[in-house]
């Protein structure tokens, strides 16, 4: 893989919160904002030491995910945004997920600043609840109901329109 | 199953469609002071319009209802229905349409509102009286001024006595403040001849195609801006024409437009037609009197920067299009940008191919034939009514989760109370 170079690091290790190391080139690794703040961190000492990353929030199995999502993407990061092969690719990866997996993986984009797979994580789940009922929506996300049924009649009420 | 903390909720829901929000506000109280928070109407907003998602398209006429139609549905046809609105008679003309929000009057143009179609959130503007409804011709302008974020109208009035511009005065009405005031308007002697072209707006100013005397004599036009931000106006060339040596017209037509955020210049090269030899009743200003010539589209990729004009595309009559076609209007691009919709002579639409430069027409449905103006709009929930406290927003930040609960609690049952 990369060649250790003097002035900067060429790869970081992360350990997952089940306590799993995953070895992450630099490119991957600066896919998330996180990662890439301590990777800079660490240069800006003049450090050559490989250095370790601790998550504590992700698991290995979600950790593994999100670096295949990273490594995906920084494949292709000197294209442009609107490149429809990535696009396909994004939208294959999320699709074989069912809902908890896809919870995590939100949660963990959002913590190592991953900004583009939470948007598409995001994306993704807005869509998938489009058309659901409120009751289907509560039970996905466990919420609970917590108006009274003249609070709920007064919000119907309000945009009587909206619900024909 | 696990669930979110709020500012997730929060990136998941301001991707959705306005429609697809309203049954959202009954999930819990958490989601309904969400979804009303000003916060909230700001990042869906954001999010709709770098998406360039929920769009629609208007439709107003003298003759007809105000209608609406969803853009970029997977079918080719556009299926229009009938859109309530707040004003006193059923037809009605569109100023102008920002963040969601259409400005409106009827063609009297005394009581203006401002109307969000999707939430029904509305605002009477302050009535301005007009001195001489037969004689006067009041143009409008409607936009977002991000610097003191303000919804702003812009009311131009310009007084003609034997053709010539007598007297004129402008007002901007600011929705924060609820009232007009008076600003400088464009120094003489540029006015506006179009009595039906409204503020075009782009990079939060409204344009308007000016003339004077001069550069009527000279058969050119310029541009005026209204910039929302410093309420001044300012003057920039319209993209250069061709000379009469090169394309034989006899009438050129310049149209300001708003195109993928760029300010747009259709100029329109038309001659006397073979009807107008053959029928010598129709007077000068029937669209029957003329041909179109050609017809060139173009943007400036660039605001402000004038070497930046690019023509995006030039067109005869389109093949296919069996109406006259002297007036071709653009509207907007696909959302894959590869097209654009445009409006013909006010009676069809299609899809210009940028690559094919061929026409294709897109089937109206539930639209009564005639003629309209036609625009567009993305779905928002910004709110016209009074602002609310900005305390809630304020006090959700540093505050643990109970305090903040019991805050949406008290501004739901405010929320509530007023309903009463």
């Amino acid at each position: 893989m990369a060649s250790s170079s003097s002035s900067s690091l060429s790869r970081v290790v992360v350990k997952s919160s089940d306590n799993n190391l995953f070895v992450v080139n630099k490119k991957v690794a600066s896919q998330s904002q996180l990662l890439k703040q301590c990777i800079d961190n660490m240069e800006e000492k003049g450090t050559n030491d490989v250095i370790l990353i601790p998550l504590s929030n992700v698991t290995s199995n979600i950790l593994t995910l999100v670096l295949e999502y990273c490594e995906k993407h920084a494949d292709f990061a000197d294209d442009d945004n609107n490149n429809q092969e990535l696009k396909q690719w994004d939208h294959e990866f999320l699709k074989k997920f069912d809902y908890a997996t896809l919870n995590s993986l939100t949660m963990a984009a959002d913590y190592m600043v991953t900004k583009s797979l939470l948007n598409l994580c995001c994306q993704f789940i807005a869509d998938s609840i489009k058309d659901l009922t409120v009751q289907q929506i509560r039970q996905i996300f466990d919420i609970k109901n917590d108006f009274t049924p003249q609070e709920e009649a007064d919000i119907k009420n309000e945009n009587a329109w909206a619900f024909r | 199953m696990a669930t979110f903390p709020t500012t997730i909720f929060a990136e998941i829901l301001s991707k959705l469609p306005v429609k697809s929000l309203f049954p959202m506000k009954l999930v819990c109280k958490s989601w309904y002071s969400l979804i009303k928070s000003p916060y909230f109407i700001k990042l869906h907003l954001n999010q709709t319009l770098i998406s360039n998602s929920d769009r629609y398209l208007l439709k107003s006429s003298i003759g007809a209802a105000f209608y609406y139609a969803k853009l970029d549905l997977p079918h080719n046809y556009l299926s229009f229905s009938t859109l309530e609105h707040p004003l006193e008679y059923e037809e009605v003309e569109v100023f102008g349409a920002c963040n969601g929000v259409v400005c409106i009057s009827n063609y009297d143009k005394i009581d203006v509102f401002l109307y969000n179609p999707l939430t029904k959130s509305r605002r009477k503007l302050p009535p301005k009286r007009i001195p001489n409804p037969e004689k006067d011709c009041v143009l409008f302008g409607f936009g977002y001024d991000s610097k003191s974020d303000d919804y702003k109208v812009l009311r131009i009035l310009q007084g003609f006595s034997c053709q010539k511009c007598c007297y004129d005065e402008a007002q901007v009405y600011s929705l924060n403040n609820n009232a007009w005031k008076s600003v400088a308007f464009v120094s003489k002697p540029y006015f506006f001849p179009f009595a039906d072209c409204h503020g075009v707006l782009v990079n939060e100013g409204l344009h308007y195609i000016v003339s004077s005397e001069e550069l009527d004599s000279q058969q050119r036009k310029m541009i005026a801006c209204f910039d929302l931000r410093t309420e001044k106006f300012s003057l920039m060339d319209c993209p250069l024409n061709d000379d009469k040596s090169k394309t034989e017209w006899e009438y050129l037509e310049f149209c300001v437009r708003e195109l993928g955020g760029c300010l747009a210049v259709m100029v329109t090269y038309l001659v006397k037609s073979y009807a107008a030899q053959m029928l010598p009743y129709l007077d000068g200003d029937d669209v029957r009197n003329r041909r179109l010539l050609r017809a060139d589209l173009w943007v400036m990729k660039e605001y402000g920067n004038k070497e930046s004009w690019v023509k995006l595309f030039s067109t005869g009559k389109p093949v296919g299009v069996k109406l006259y076609c002297t007036c071709i209007r653009p509207i907007v691009y696909s959302k894959d940008g590869r097209r654009v919709l445009i409006d013909i002579d006010c009676l069809e639409v299609g899809w210009y191919d940028l690559e094919s430069k061929t026409y294709e027409k897109v089937d109206a449905r539930g639209l009564p034939q005639t003629y309209y103006d036609t625009g567009y709009f993305a779905g928002s929930l910004v709110s016209l009514e009074y602002k609310p406290q900005p305390i809630k927003i304020t006090k959700n930040k540093n505050k643990n989760k109970n305090t903040k609960k019991k805050d949406s609690d008290r501004f739901l049952s405010a929320g509530f109370k007023l309903k009463l």
